[in-house]
């Protein structure tokens, strides 16, 4: 699982080096990847519309980053299930789960990405990203927030044999799939908007998204997160 | 007598309770299958295990019942007094387990109780009395032992248990037990 984390990273980062990206309107070109730092900038000042791209290519990086993002913090909860499992189910157990959580993601980069795309946001606007970084630190403040993020710290029993195993590892996925997106979709939305063309802020996300969910106490860090948001928020905007 | 350090590989379930189990205030039993452990202690010269857990899990009720359940291993079936030391496994303090549900609570989440019982395994298996393919665990209610001379408790006791029996006791969920092999 990790390693198709880091695989998923890499990929992103290469296509991201290379200045093209999938075809989908998100990837920044040659001229504006020689650092990170300006790939907020650049995400910002990408016209959603100017390169529709495909829809198939916008799924496909929705595909690399869904995975590179809510993997690594969906680790603790494949390792309960795999600890948890017979010996021999233990690799099928965490798979089932794993299959599970990512599907939620990726029917909500699904719709999120088709909706972005009907919606034909105006070219050369940052104020969409802008808009959904403040959504995201308004979130953070909420307590459905902090109810979602404790519900990712509960498991499911899991019983040992057969399809029960297999339906009890599927159920953990989705529940925990259910209350991973209930705490993090807001910090996905900017994403789905700026595509992988700004590794900056997927690597920003991200750490969010791990230290509230793989942190005991990360529930308390909401005003950290929303802290950092605006300032993203900011930075976006003044950049544009 | 001091164990071993355990050893490094990790613990392997070898058998688990496959539905929930409700606790009302009764005693209740439950019996799983237990299989031949397939991963790393499989492959040792001995292929006994170092250690031996017993772990209740998912432990959730919406209020506390106000009791603590014992537990115990491997009861034998004619034996009528299920508070027999010798099968003695550890206590279920649910303190705290009516925040276990609310999400509004820092403590949200079943409680998980892993025992050792490297010893009792041990000990009935020298004997031979140890199951190798099924395993009993009983959950047994207790109450407040009352102070003073051993009749005036026990009659204190009986009226307990006399005025508790019309008390509806809160439910407790177990939502696993289960064996592991290290």
């Amino acid at each position: 699982m990790a390693l198709v984390a880091l695989a998923c990273w890499a990929l992103l980062a290469a296509l991201h080096a290379r200045g093209s990206g999938l075809p989908d309107g998100h990837g920044p070109d040659a001229a504006h990847t020689a650092a990170d730092h300006m790939a907020m900038h650049h995400a910002a000042t990408q016209p959603a519309a100017e390169h529709t791209g495909s829809w198939l290519a916008a799924q496909g990086n929705w595909l690399l980053m869904a995975p590179a993002m809510m993997l690594p913090s969906a680790l603790p909860a494949a390792r309960h299930v795999a600890l948890n499992s017979r010996w021999p189910r233990r690799q099928r157990g965490s798979a089932v789960f794993v299959a599970t959580y990512l599907a939620v993601w990726l029917l909500f980069g699904s719709v999120v990405v088709s909706i972005a795309g009907w919606a034909h946001l105006p070219t050369g606007a940052s104020w969409p990203l802008v808009l959904a970084l403040v959504v995201a630190a308004g979130w953070e403040l909420t307590a459905v927030k902090r109810r979602c993020l404790r519900g990712c710290h509960r498991t499911v029993p899991l019983p040992p044999d057969g399809w029960k195993a297999d339906a009890a590892c599927a159920r953990f996925g989705l529940r925990y799939g259910w209350f991973c997106f209930g705490a993090c979709w807001a910090l996905m939305l900017p994403m789905a908007l700026a595509g992988h063309a700004s590794l900056l802020l997927m690597v920003v996300l991200t750490a969010i998204v791990v230290a509230q969910e793989g942190l005991v106490k990360g529930t308390r860090l909401g005003g950290a997160a929303a802290l950092v948001l605006v300032v993203a928020a900011a930075t976006v905007a003044v950049a544009a | 007598m001091p164990l071993e350090p355990a050893p490094d590989r990790p613990p392997e379930l070898v058998g688990a309770t496959d539905q929930p189990l409700e606790l009302t205030g009764d005693r209740a039993t439950v019996r799983f299958p237990v299989s031949r452990p397939a991963g790393p202690l499989s492959r040792t010269e001995a292929a006994t295990p170092a250690r031996v857990y017993l772990v209740v899990e998912d432990v959730e009720a919406d209020t506390n019942p106000g009791i603590v359940y014992a537990v115990f291993a491997n009861v034998p079936d004619d034996d009528d007094d299920p508070t027999n030391d010798a099968h003695y496994v550890g206590n279920l303090s649910l303190f705290g387990i009516e925040s276990s549900r609310d999400l509004d609570q820092d403590h949200a989440g079943g409680l998980r109780f892993a025992f050792d019982i490297t010893d009792l395994y041990t000990e009935l298996r020298g004997q031979g009395r140890w199951n190798e393919e099924q395993v009993t665990v009983t959950f047994e209610p207790l109450g407040l032992v009352p102070a003073g001379d051993a009749e005036a408790a026990e009659a204190d006791l009986e009226l307990d248990v006399a005025e508790d029996e019309e008390e509806v006791v809160p439910p407790v969920t177990v939502g696993r037990v289960s064996l592991f092999y290290q």
